[in-house]
């Protein structure tokens, strides 16, 4: 019972018609829970979090750059999912999904970079330190930046989404070595802030405020990745009915 | 609220500067990202309703085209 509805859902996924009808709700509902969240965690994190009595104010930027580096991995560790479905079932939402999820990855990256860079500032007192877990992240970057260029001098769509399917498939060995960058390598950067299985060594009121800031910058990724999503089908199915009855009424309405 | 004035937070300690450029470029990473998603999605849109129209003007020229469960040729 369950494995033949199990099968029947693997079926329907790959078709870009019923996921395009299935998330219709989902954007809107996304894109109110991050804005929700991210408006909440910020003012939370920034006026009512108490400092940290080493690190003063700076440490709020912890509430921007930890959710983005947790999603420049989160995004990649999805795009190589993706690559894997794609590559072993040729569903074609695979290489949509990777699509849809590069620029935001890319950007999301730097944007953990850039961080980084502006706390280490005044707390490692230097913009740039060549510490395991910035190189670690920094090739993560490199990696993003790759499969965009790729896929930018690729014409052929069947050649790109499979270069890059393995590219992003591959590139998954690198999630966890900015995992264990800071075990490994004895080095500047923190241990991490949060785990799944350990209470947080911070107090309540300062990592409250980072799980919703956390929720809203994942709440915000799903929102983005949907319309980026439903934009590039709506682009490769052109021709197909459904799209064309679905411009008509939303013409009409 | 953590701090007594406004003055002291945006000054946040003398970590102002730092804080600030943080979450400027968080603000600004996130709406170009929205954006952006939006403008793909609107030039999509009207990618094909242009499309639509074309195919609307077709079907009027050439009545033996029109078919009734085609949405498109449906509209005026």
């Amino acid at each position: 019972m369950v494995s033949e509805a199990l099968k029947r859902l693997w079926h329907k996924l790959g078709s870009p018609r019923w996921f395009f009808a299935l998330t219709t709700p989902w954007v809107t509902g996304f894109g109110c829970a991050a804005l929700i969240l991210l408006l909440w965690g910020t003012v939370w994190g920034l006026a009512f979090a108490p400092a940290d009595y080493q690190q003063g104010n700076s440490f709020r930027i912890m509430y921007v750059h930890v959710p983005a580096a947790m999603l420049a991995q989160s995004l990649y560790i999805g795009m190589g999912v993706a690559g894997f479905v794609g590559l072993v079932w040729r569903m074609k939402l695979a290489d949509v999904a990777i699509s849809a999820s590069l620029p935001l990855g890319m950007l999301v990256t730097a944007l953990a970079l850039f961080s980084g860079s502006v706390w280490g500032a005044p707390t490692w007192g230097s913009w740039w330190e060549w510490d395991g877990r910035t190189v670690s992240t920094l090739v993560l970057f490199f990696l993003y930046v790759g499969i965009f260029a790729l896929r930018e001098a690729i014409l052929d769509s069947t050649l790109r989404a499979r270069a890059s399917a393995l590219i992003a498939m591959v590139g998954t060995i690198n999630i966890p070595i900015i995992k264990y960058s800071v075990e490994w390598w004895n080095t500047l950067h923190q241990p991490a802030s949060f785990s799944l299985t350990e209470k947080p060594a911070m107090p309540s009121e300062m990592w409250l405020p980072l799980l919703v800031m956390a929720l809203g910058f994942y709440c915000f990724a799903a929102f983005v990745v949907l319309l980026r999503m439903r934009a590039e089908i709506l682009q490769r199915e052109m021709h197909a009915r459904w799209v064309m009855q679905w411009i008509t009424e939303r013409r009409v309405a | 609220m953590y701090f007594d004035t406004f003055a002291e937070f945006l000054q946040m300690g003398k970590h102002g500067f730092y804080v600030w450029l943080a979450y400027g470029a968080t603000g600004l990473v996130l709406l170009w990202s929205w954006m952006s998603a939006r403008s793909m999605l609107a030039g999509v849109e009207k990618q094909l309703t242009e499309q639509a129209e074309i195919t609307a003007r077709g079907a009027k020229q050439t009545p033996a085209h029109q078919t009734s469960e085609s949405g498109a040729s449906d509209e005026s």
